[in-house]
């Protein structure tokens, strides 16, 4: 009995640890929030800048940001900057199958509270969590505020650990 | 004993493919591509099928970057085509550094009413750090949309 669990342990972590060519380590990178993409009725609204993209309009807007991350990612944050203290954003992450079901659906832990500057949104999950193979943030951006500040989605940050 | 066996057998799926974790993804959304004409912004919307055209009159041709990470033998793209008269054509393109085309290869798929999802395939094509496919999204039949869903490296 003890040496067939042995016998598994190893092979377990044998198929971690060699299989793969491009060895493991620690990682951490952002991706610039400006290659997220309106849908249809947010397209005259929204622009982009060196912030990232920001809402341009009175109204909230809609935005997609593809996720060019599609291994593990043990932590990954959206970091927005709402500026309309009477509004809030939100970014939720859409993880789907090849053909486009939705697999699940992962929403940040903490809210996207407006006027208190850059957030991150993002929380620590399990590992499966964000095993993925098509999923991008999906995420309304306020509206401009009544003294004319602008809120932005500015990067996403991914880190394995 | 049989828990025990699947909790090893899980750890090691988890070892495995956390191994594999690399800088950067190897599949995408559909929702990277943006129409080529400016004029065609209007046209397009995006759902968790990634782009689909909703223009009844006019096909629409997107352009999708692909900083994919090349991994495996075949690319491949995943499309829904609703449109019978109009097939769902797509590029590949390896380009230099100055966007000259080194290689391209087309294929397309042909559609039909309520159809599910068809996979465009390009074998062993080359890669370099300059990659974009075309496709020209079919205009809508019946109301309904076509789209172009995920993109992504295979074997």
């Amino acid at each position: 009995m003890r040496l067939r669990l042995a016998v598994l342990v190893a092979m377990a972590l044998t198929c971690g640890r060699v299989a793969p060519s491009t060895a493991q380590s620690y990682y951490a990178r952002n991706g610039n929030a400006s290659k997220c993409v309106p849908n249809q009725d947010s397209r005259t609204k929204i622009d982009r800048n060196t912030f990232g993209i920001f809402n341009a309009s009175s109204s909230d807007a809609l935005v997609y940001c593809p996720l060019d991350q599609d291994d593990f990612s043990d932590h990954i944050e959206m970091w927005v900057y709402v500026n309309n203290p009477s509004s809030r954003g939100a970014c939720w992450i859409q993880n789907l199958t090849e053909d486009g079901q939705i697999y699940a659906t992962y929403f940040p832990s903490f809210a996207w509270y407006g006027g208190n500057g850059p957030t991150g949104l993002g929380s620590y999950a399990d590992l499966w969590a964000y095993w993925v193979i098509n999923a991008y943030w999906e995420c309304t951006i306020p509206g401009t505020a009544a003294f004319g500040a602008k809120s932005y989605v500015l990067s996403e940050y991914y880190e394995s650990i | 004993m049989r828990t025990l066996i699947l909790t090893v057998v899980m750890l090691g799926a988890v070892l495995s493919a956390k191994a594999y974790g690399q800088s950067g993804g190897r599949t995408g959304t559909g929702n990277i591509c943006s129409p080529t004409s400016p004029t065609d912004y209007d046209k397009l919307d995006r759902l968790q099928y990634g782009v689909h055209n909703t223009s009844s009159t006019t096909d629409v041709q997107v352009a999708c970057p692909l900083n994919l990470q090349a991994s495996g033998t075949v690319f491949k793209a995943l499309v829904y085509n609703r449109n019978a008269a109009v097939p769902f054509a797509c590029y590949y393109y390896e380009l230099d550094s100055n966007g000259l085309v080194l290689y391209s290869a087309s294929t397309s798929v042909n559609g039909a009413l309520n159809s599910g999802y068809q996979v465009m395939t390009w074998s062993n094509p080359p890669t370099s750090n300059n990659m974009v496919i075309t496709c020209t999204i079919p205009k809508t039949a019946s109301g309904q949309w076509s789209h172009l869903t995920w993109l992504g490296w295979g074997s």
